[in-house]
């Protein structure tokens, strides 16, 4: 069988089911943006969200997630650090560090709710330690849950990127390294020096993978940890975007809202996409 | 967690005097025994909480530690009254058909992609890798309105196909990396021979392609086992909830109105299988996606 044909057979699954699942509600949106209750209303949908401030607010939370991808990154290169250059205890660490990664955001998400409860036991800790001052309603003062959610998110993606840091770094030649060392250079100098610059690539993509996870995947925590998001200041674009949907019954909105998600992720991807080409070329 | 490796070959010599390169030891020691009691105290919060008798339970710093009467009650009650055995049962029948279908449908277009050439290759590549950043979100709500007109929503079917079609574009993009690799001539070994491109499939890229194949399919399942959206939103009906949903909507209340050792039984009869599938398989699994994110 000639290799074209073979080619489509085996593709054929695999392109329906795509264009099925994504391709047919992204184009679905996209024309149900122009729309309201069936009828065609041009630009209306998108100047409703522009002029919304809580569309506005939600992208400033989103922001606030955004947050969390430097912090991740630079913890993780710490641990990293720490880790392969052997310290003892390192296997166990290594598998520590990642499991938060494994279960599912909504059941760490309710643990989180009784850990950060008011009332509850990191209150309890800062008390018994003596920074009560420091203790507050994270997840409920107003103001504070984004960041708290921020929070749990870098807790929750760390493991990922150290993982993904050694994995590189074991690939080097080591060699690279005892020849510092023959210098007498510490190992700060050296990781800074020789280890980081080999992680670039692996930090440029950690990093624009986490920015489009910010945007696109992170529904589950705000939902959880906010119990359906019942206040607007802790919403953000995916939340928008289902209350619109679900809540207010306005498709043709929602769908606006949509295409914004689209794009916005859509230009991270090209970006990403750029980098790669470059790198290569 | 990754490929077998000598201890030496992770420890890196340390310069410096004495007293400085043991105040950093203990410093380093310090830091990870920090980060690890941050990452793990989660774990142990929710697995002692979970068997500590509900009127035993006080929200503060003391429930943290282990209850002096142990028990099992909560797991029980939540098997049972807060139906969690139904849950389970949903949660096991999405993940896993969507694992076996993900992988099947996976293997084969990755094979195309990586070892067949024809013409329309280069762009359905650069569209597997932009399918695979669309916001599911963006995705879920249209398939709910189509669902709804055609009458489909609240069936198997309906989470069931939306998480195949979300899990392949990664999927096939692992297989497609890994069987890129393959040594030409084990193929050509075979084409000498006369076999057909799909006894290529089936003799040659399948067998030497079985870890990557294995970690599709176990993190496909665990993705779907996981999720919370595509459940939430195209299983609606009572008997359709899967173990996610079902912890979403028993938040424990702000104010603690909700019996959190409850809960913390149904979180961990939520989390373990999970996690001990991956303890199971950490060597497949770490390697997986360490690859699809390097190479």
């Amino acid at each position: 069988m000639r290799e074209r044909t073979a080619a489509s057979v085996l593709l054929v699954p695999a392109l329906v089911l795509v264009a099925l699942v994504i391709l047919y509600p992204a184009v679905a949106s996209i024309i149900r943006s122009f729309t309201s209750d069936g009828t065609f209303t041009g630009f209306a949908n998108y100047r409703a969200i522009f002029g919304d401030p809580i569309f506005w607010r939600s992208f400033e939370n989103n922001l606030i997630l955004l947050i969390s991808v430097p912090v991740c990154i630079a913890v993780a290169l710490v641990i990293t650090a720490i880790l392969y250059r052997g310290v003892f205890g390192g296997r166990f660490y290594d598998l520590a560090v990642f499991l938060p990664f494994i279960p599912s955001i909504a059941a760490i998400g309710i643990i989180f709710i009784y850990l950060l409860n008011a009332s509850g036991p990191l209150n309890g800790l800062l008390d018994a330690i003596g920074l009560h001052s420091l203790a507050r309603g994270w997840l409920t003062d107003p103001g504070v849950p984004m960041w708290s959610i921020m929070a749990v998110v870098v807790w929750t993606r760390v493991g990922f990127a150290v993982l993904l840091f050694t994995a590189r770094l074991l690939s080097v030649d080591r060699e690279l390294f005892q020849a510092a060392f023959v210098d007498g250079a510490s190992w700060a100098r050296t990781y800074s020096q020789i280890a980081l610059p080999q992680l670039r690539g692996t930090i440029e993509f950690i990093a624009i993978l986490s920015f489009i996870e910010v945007f696109s995947w992170s529904f589950a925590y705000v939902y959880v940890l906010t119990q359906g998001s019942k206040s607007p200041s802790n919403y953000i674009l995916e939340i928008y975007l289902y209350n619109k949907q679900f809540l207010a019954y306005l498709p043709g909105v929602a769908a606006a809202v949509a295409v914004f998600l689209i794009l916005l992720v859509g230009s991270l991807t090209i970006v990403r996409y750029a980098r790669e080409r470059a790198e290569i070329t | 967690m990754r490929a077998r490796r000598q201890p030496s070959e992770y420890v890196v010599p340390r310069v410096g005097s004495r007293p400085a390169k043991a105040i950093v030891w203990v410093a380093e020691q310090a830091f990870m025994i920090l980060v690890v009691f941050v990452m793990l105290t989660p774990f142990y919060a929710m697995v002692v909480t979970s068997l500590r008798r509900s009127s035993d339970f006080t929200s503060s710093l003391a429930s943290i530690s282990p209850p002096r009467n142990p028990t099992f009650e909560n797991y029980v009650l939540a098997w049972t009254d807060l139906g969690f055995s139904s849950l389970m049962k949903n949660t096991v029948i999405l993940s896993l058909t969507t694992a076996l279908v993900t992988t099947v449908v996976a293997v084969i277009a990755g094979f195309a992609l990586a070892r067949l050439r024809f013409g329309g290759r280069r762009p359905i590549l650069v569209g597997v890798i932009a399918v695979m950043s669309v916001p599911p979100m963006v995705v879920i709500v249209p398939l709910f309105l189509g669902m709804v007109k055609l009458g489909v929503i609240n069936t198997y079917p309906a989470a069931i196909v939306a998480e195949i079609g979300l899990n392949i574009p990664f999927g096939t993009y692992l297989i497609y990396t890994f069987m890129r690799d393959i040594p030409e001539d084990l193929f050509q070994a075979a084409q000498i021979e006369g076999a057909s491109v799909f006894r290529q499939l089936r003799s040659v890229a399948i067998p030497l392609s079985r870890p990557v194949i294995l970690t599709v399919a176990l993190i496909t399942a665990m993705f779907s086992w996981n999720d919370l959206l595509v459940p939430l939103v195209l299983w609606q009906s009572e008997d359709l909830r899967v173990l996610m949903v079902g912890l979403a909507n028993l938040a424990p209340g702000r104010q603690g109105g909700v019996d959190v050792p409850l809960v913390m039984a149904g979180v961990a009869i939520s989390v373990v299988p999970v996690v001990a599938a991956f303890l199971l398989t950490r060597r497949f699994f770490v390697r997986g996606l360490v690859e699809g994110a390097l190479k």
